[in-house]
């Protein structure tokens, strides 16, 4: 690349109304509202693009090669990572037109962008009677002039903080930036690049919140490190949340590089030279040990703790003893499930809530407040990351390495029932065992200290291997969860659905319990959720992944749809799990799953219990 | 296509008793369970199996949930014809543009692993048995497959027909190096 001509910032200042910096700075710049800069930076080095104020978007291109030929393509980026966006994580780069990486995405606090649009145009502001408005594209053509590029009437950029989305008609729909102050994008350039970056002058619509305001940049070196993360907010309350590794992870990545970001962890997909279909069988046939340290864990202690739990969890927990535990749902006032999870009952004041979200200990603190409950949430999720061990050889393997605590009465893991706990000592870590998992497999679950975690994980692979041990990602995961009819947050329920639409009616205590959150509800929900979940099986080899409509055989009326779908090795089916009318969702009747646009290809399918794989559960309870 | 041994003894070109079929579609895996084995839905896209086909060992490349290649030591179409017989929803055709180089996988393996380069998610090392990698040298793309042929492990580079000389070029560039 010639030397660029690089634009010199107004020295390190120091500004104080954006985040301290991430690592060492290079170069910092200051975008002035409605006002565009170009700025060079080598391979290697960060670019971090700052909302300064909050919902303020920022457009931005790159261009690398002698003469900055070859430049960055949106198209080319979606088609490559099949995204409409790059994401911290696996699918994080964004392409030339060479199908070459210009930058990759290393962290991200909005994850609310767009690839789609143009740079704001003086056409835009033109056609709706702002003529001389100024426009990212002029801007942009204003400071790339010194470089030799032609100008252009729009710029095809990544438009940063942007919010757009597009709708099922197809049309693009933008609104107000998600961004909040000091939001950023932190980008690792693949290349010697020179960059433009624009703080959007659009102040005639919602999308800078009707006031443009400025945009910060920051170049760190390339020696920096920063780790790969999405910033998530889940609650106001809350703090920005970064994609972490569990206590596993670092053991996991050395044998993939195939992970995801799942609830705020990073997650194996699948193993290298493994695949999902062996981890499958692995699972289904002898045993297989997964990361499951995305789980959310609360304790709920106190006098008041049974009495919230009896009032916030579906289940009647007043009979549970300690060292057992129960599966249920945090219910909302309209009978709808917030979240599903397990009550652990530690003693005689101290429970543990294991679940999904970081959320759940807010409504649980906010419910004791409310009902004037004597109980305290605190989170456990740092303390305690958990490793599930499952498949039907996985007591074989876990009994002669553990060590039951005394207190417990139990001297062989193999008394150790269903739904029951101990806690003990795998060789000499400390462990809470518990009988449970989501498998639909007998197996257990290991929760750890996350110093101990590594020593956990490698003493179970290497003591595994007798037994062919796999590791297990989530595809597996999915496919044998789908099987055993096992719920997922946001396919199966949602805060909409309630636990007798979502197939587990049976966790709720309507008689055996008083009074609980929802209970007026849920006691006419009961006689007639508006739908209820079935298993699927269908009569084609083709795969509902999920938002199928299902039809009466022959009518072109809906009875329900797919929440979640998979082929299954086992079965050698494809099967499904879906809502259906209750009218039509009797064992054994048959209906049509409708493919495309429902009618172009209908495949019959049979109405069965939403476990297809042992509908009994006898494999968990074995 | 063309068949020929060049004068690197370790590097056959195109063998004449290895043929490459393609079949795939919404069928494919109850074609591969019916023609091969059970045994092949235990298999993940890019790994591979050994079975039998008309009373003679071939082998048996997962690449998608319905997609699947066959390396036969016969030519013939009698796998057209028996996928045909099954009367399932897949298509098949022989892979006219396909080379393959066949090396020993001694020295194979270690050249791979230093000529070509693969995506993050993928690995060459270690490269066991029975998988396939996709992969590039010098930006043409390959792919390569560790796999039991006719009893032996063989390192098989799939590439274009016509980026065949090539790549058979940067193999043997890379034993000059050493």
């Amino acid at each position: 690349m010639q030397n660029l001509q690089v634009i010199p910032p107004d020295g390190l200042e120091t500004y104080d109304d954006v985040p301290a910096p991430l690592g060492k700075v290079v170069a910092e710049y200051r975008i002035d509202a409605a006002t565009a800069i170009a700025y060079s930076v080598k391979a290697g080095q960060y670019i971090q693009i700052m909302d300064v104020e909050g919902t303020q978007c920022s457009d931005f291109l790159a261009f690398a090669g002698e003469g900055y030929q070859e430049e960055l393509d949106s198209t080319v980026t979606r088609t490559l990572l099949g995204m409409a966006m790059p994401q911290a994580g696996l699918h994080n780069k964004y392409f030339s037109q060479a199908m070459r990486p210009l930058v990759e995405v290393i962290q991200d606090t909005c994850d609310r962008h767009d690839s789609f649009m143009l740079a704001c145009t003086n056409t835009y502001y033109e056609d709706a009677g702002y003529v001389g408005h100024p426009s990212c594209s002029d801007n942009f053509n204003q400071v790339l002039a010194p470089y030799g590029m032609p100008p252009r009437p729009g710029w095809a950029a990544i438009n940063f903080f942007f919010n757009t989305t597009v709708d099922d008609s197809g049309a693009i729909i933008s609104a107000e930036s998600w961004s909040r102050p000091g939001d950023y994008v932190l980008l690792k350039a693949q290349q010697d690049l020179l960059c433009a970056s624009s703080a959007c002058p659009d102040d005639i619509d919602p999308a800078n919140g009707w006031h443009p305001t400025p945009i910060h940049v920051r170049i760190y070196e390339a020696s920096e490190n920063f780790p790969k993360a999405i910033g998530r907010r889940v609650a106001e309350a809350l703090p920005l949340r970064f994609t972490q590794d569990s206590a596993f992870t670092p053991c996991i990545r050395t044998l993939t590089q195939h992970l995801v970001e799942y609830n705020s962890f990073w997650v194996p997909v699948s193993y290298s030279h493994q695949g999902d279909q062996a981890e499958y069988w692995a699972l289904r046939q002898r045993v297989s040990l997964m990361d499951l340290s995305a789980l959310r864990k609360f304790e709920v202690m106190g006098t008041g703790a049974r009495d919230l739990l009896q009032w916030a969890f579906s289940r009647n927990v007043e009979k549970l003893e300690i060292g057992q535990s129960a599966y249920g749902c945090l219910l909302n006032p309209h009978g709808g499930i917030i979240d599903d999870g397990i009550v652990f009952r530690l003693g005689e004041l101290a429970y543990r809530y294991v679940g999904n979200c970081d959320t759940d200990g807010l409504w649980l603190q906010k419910l004791a407040t409310e009902k004037g409950f004597a109980a305290r949430i605190e989170p456990s999720s740092h303390q305690l990351h958990n490793l599930a061990l499952q498949g039907p050889y996985s007591r074989y393997l876990l009994r002669p390495l553990v060590e039951i605590d005394a207190e417990w009465g139990l001297n062989d893991l193999s008394d150790l029932a269903y739904f029951r706990f101990v806690t003990g000592r795998v060789g000499t870590i400390p462990v809470v065992i518990s009988r449970t998992g989501y498998t639909g497999e007998l197996g257990y679950e290991l929760f750890v200290h996350p110093d101990h975690g590594a020593a956990l994980w490698t003493m179970l692979m290497q003591e595994g291997a007798a037994y062919d041990l796999m590791p297990l990602g989530m595809q597996a995961l999915d496919r044998a969860r789908i099987e055993a009819g096992l719920l997922a947050a946001g396919r199966e329920f949602h805060d909409l659905i309630s636990p007798y639409q979502a197939g587990i009616g049976w966790s709720v205590g309507i008689k055996t319990k008083g009074d609980f959150i929802g209970r007026a509800a849920l006691e006419k929900l009961r006689e007639r959720p508006p739908f209820v979940a079935v298993g699927l099986t269908l009569e084609s080899n083709d795969i509902a992944c999920g938002g199928q409509c299902i039809y009466p055989v022959g009518d072109r009326w809906r009875v329900g749809h797919v929440t979640s779908g998979t082929f299954s090795p086992i079965l050698n089916r494809s099967i499904a799990m879906a809502q259906i009318a209750p009218e039509y969702a009797q064992p054994g009747m048959e209906l049509e799953v409708g493919f495309m646009d429902g009618f172009k290809r209908r495949v019959r399918c049979q109405v069965g219990t939403l476990a297809l794989y042992d509908s009994t559960k006898s494999r968990v309870r074995a | 296509m063309q068949t020929s041994e060049k004068p690197s003894n370790s590097i056959i070109e195109n063998p004449p008793d290895c043929h490459l079929w393609d079949f795939a579609g919404v069928d494919g895996l109850q074609v591969a369970i019916a023609l091969f084995s059970p045994d092949i839905t235990y298999i993940a896209p890019f790994q591979s199996l050994t079975a039998e086909f008309n009373q003679q060992p071939c082998a048996v490349l997962r690449l998608c949930e319905g997609n699947f290649r066959v390396a036969l030591p016969a030519g013939g179409n009698a796998i057209e014809r028996a996928i045909a017989d099954l009367g399932l929803k897949v298509w098949v055709k022989p892979c006219d543009r396909i080379a393959t180089l066949f090396l020993f996988t001694d020295k194979g393996l270690e050249r791979l692993s230093q000529l070509a380069t693969t995506k993050s998610i993928y690995t060459l090392s270690p490269f066991p048995l029975n998988r396939a990698v996709p992969a590039r040298i010098n930006g043409i793309a390959i792919l390569a497959w560790h796999i039991l042929w006719q009893g032996q492990p063989k390192l098989v580079i799939q590439t274009a027909v016509q980026d065949c000389d090539t790549v058979h070029a940067a193999f043997l560039q890379s034993v000059t190096a050493q």
